[in-house]
């Protein structure tokens, strides 16, 4: 079965649902979500296992006055999008071990595989709004706090923007 | 024989900024990254004078002294200096293959040493392993637009250039087309050739360098500086002194080039060392750094050693990775990522 996914503003898929996982939406994420920030989607695009956030801005380099207050949205912009990636992780890894129950949900091939050692972990962020040129930011930003992260799980961090992800084949 | 020369492994106490490090290299490209004065470039010639050593009229300090220049070429000088340092030691390991045992050379010398007089132990058998290999320095600065008679104003001491700058003359009048790959090196050189739009010929009654376009030629010093080191890279290409089981050391292979051909530099270091050429390099760019982690295949290896300093220490550390964007200490992404709070007025 095939599925899209509409999140800020952005059509995501068309995605066979047996490889696809929506976290945000899981039943196990609502049993034992408080507290737990997830990603909107986990899907299986070939032989990368993409965790997927979308949001609809990003930080706007047009205003560079500094202020308390900016300095704490751009804190805030960031460590809830890496607290995302990393408990989102964390739950899938959880739910391979067998430490979750109710995981009817979860994508078949998802749950049928044994390995995913040649599977890259991407950590996406879709920007949907944003220029080309203010991806390189975002990104290197998420790579710095992710860092323990990405040596831990040998993931990758990509930031897309609407036409980026659309050329990435997972959007429409 | 084999040709090949693979360096394994430094060990160093009290050398420079230096005080104890251990450092082990893999076979294929090696990046080093780093603040200024973090020791990228004195490590770059510790090890070339060590590759060079493989010679029997090259004397190990001595070379050590020719490429550092310290003041009166006094090897002592380069003892770390801090209170109650008098001695330095050095170790270089190196093979033929992965699968030999390692053989080694080292240095020491104190503050008592004269000259480039250090105790040189290994030597011999350094020699005997190793002679065939060729070591390649590339420096920063171009040279061969300055190379005119350069080699004789240096021997009587008219002008003073380390010896990274005369050997890397010398190397690139050698007119002889060595090695054993002509197909490897003609791909090699097509490669290059994109970049120079043209060959680059010595002409000897002249002694300078000259990029030849068809039937036309052009002084080096009239080219651009970007395209004078690629046909630097050319020539060696061309000669054959950079072919499997040589050594090459490039500093900062992105001075003066236009960062559009950072993709280019990267794709071609990466042939080097698929062709069996074992690299070093120090780089403060972030596009080489990141294109090579970019265009690197499974099969190629490729290592990065992040150099810095704690707070308030004097010492150098290092931190290794195979992969540009894990390392911790990294000055290059550590600016990329201040320029971007930068613009947003961003202050954390």
């Amino acid at each position: 079965m095939m599925k899209v996914i509409h999140e800020s503003g952005i059509d995501f898929g068309r995605f066979d649902t047996d490889k696809l996982y929506e976290i945000e939406k899981s039943k196990i994420n609502l049993d034992i979500g408080k507290g737990i920030k997830t990603v909107e989607f986990i899907y299986l695009n070939g032989t990368d296992l993409l965790f997927v956030e979308a949001k609809a801005t990003c930080p706007n380099p047009a205003n560079k006055d500094s202020s308390d207050a900016k300095n704490k949205k751009y804190e805030a912009y960031f460590s809830d999008i890496a607290e995302k990636f990393i408990d989102s992780v964390s739950l899938f890894a959880s739910i391979k071990l067998g430490r979750q129950i109710r995981t009817e949900e979860f994508g078949r091939e998802l749950s049928e595989a044994d390995s995913f050692r040649n599977i890259a972990l991407k950590l996406v962020l879709v920007i949907a709004g944003a220029e080309e040129s203010c991806l390189p930011g975002p990104k290197a930003e998420l790579e710095s706090r992710l860092l323990k992260w990405r040596k831990i799980w040998k993931a990758d961090v990509v930031v897309l923007n609407r036409k980026l992800a659309k050329a990435a084949g997972i959007s429409r | 024989m084999s040709r090949a020369m693979i360096v394994k492994s430094i060990q160093l106490q009290n050398y420079t900024v230096f005080e104890d490090t251990d450092l082990t290299f893999g076979q294929g490209i090696n990046v080093f990254i780093g603040e200024n004065a973090t020791g990228k470039t004195h490590l770059l010639k510790l090890i070339y004078a060590a590759c060079c050593a493989n010679r029997q009229q090259v004397d190990f300090g001595n070379k050590i002294v020719m490429t550092m220049l310290p003041d009166e070429y006094r090897i002592s000088r380069l003892i770390t200096r801090k209170r109650g340092n008098h001695a330095a030691s050095i170790r270089v390991a190196a093979v033929n293959t992965n699968s030999e045992p390692e053989s080694y050379l080292s240095a020491s010398f104190d503050n008592k040493t004269k000259k480039w007089n250090a105790i040189v132990k290994g030597k011999a058998a350094w020699e005997k392993k190793f002679n065939e290999s060729s070591t390649i320095y590339i420096p920063a600065k171009e040279i061969l637009s300055h190379s005119y008679q350069l080699s004789a104003a240096a021997s009587v001491g008219n002008v003073r250039f380390d010896d990274t700058y005369l050997d890397i003359i010398n190397s690139a009048k050698i007119d002889i087309s060595m090695g054993k790959n002509p197909a490897t090196r003609s791909a090699l050189l097509k490669r290059i050739e994109k970049m120079t739009k043209g060959q680059v010929f010595y002409d000897v009654s002249k002694d300078e360098f000259y990029l030849m376009h068809g039937s036309s030629r052009q002084e080096f010093n009239l080219i651009a500086e970007g395209i004078k080191k690629m046909g630097l890279l050319w020539l060696l290409a061309k000669n054959g002194t950079l072919e499997s089981g040589s050594v090459l050391f490039w500093d900062e292979p992105e001075a003066n080039i236009n960062p559009a051909y950072m993709s280019m530099i990267a794709e071609l270091l990466l042939e080097l060392q698929g062709n069996g050429v074992q690299i070093f390099l120090a780089t403060h760019n972030y596009f080489l750094a990141k294109y090579i982690d970019i265009k690197r295949k499974a099969r190629d290896h490729i290592s990065f050693y992040s150099f810095y300093r704690e707070t308030g220490k004097t010492a150098v550390n290092y931190e290794f990775s195979d992969q540009f964007s894990l390392l911790e200490n990294n000055a290059i992404t550590r600016t990329y990522l201040q320029i971007y709070r930068d613009e947003l007025g961003i202050q954390i």
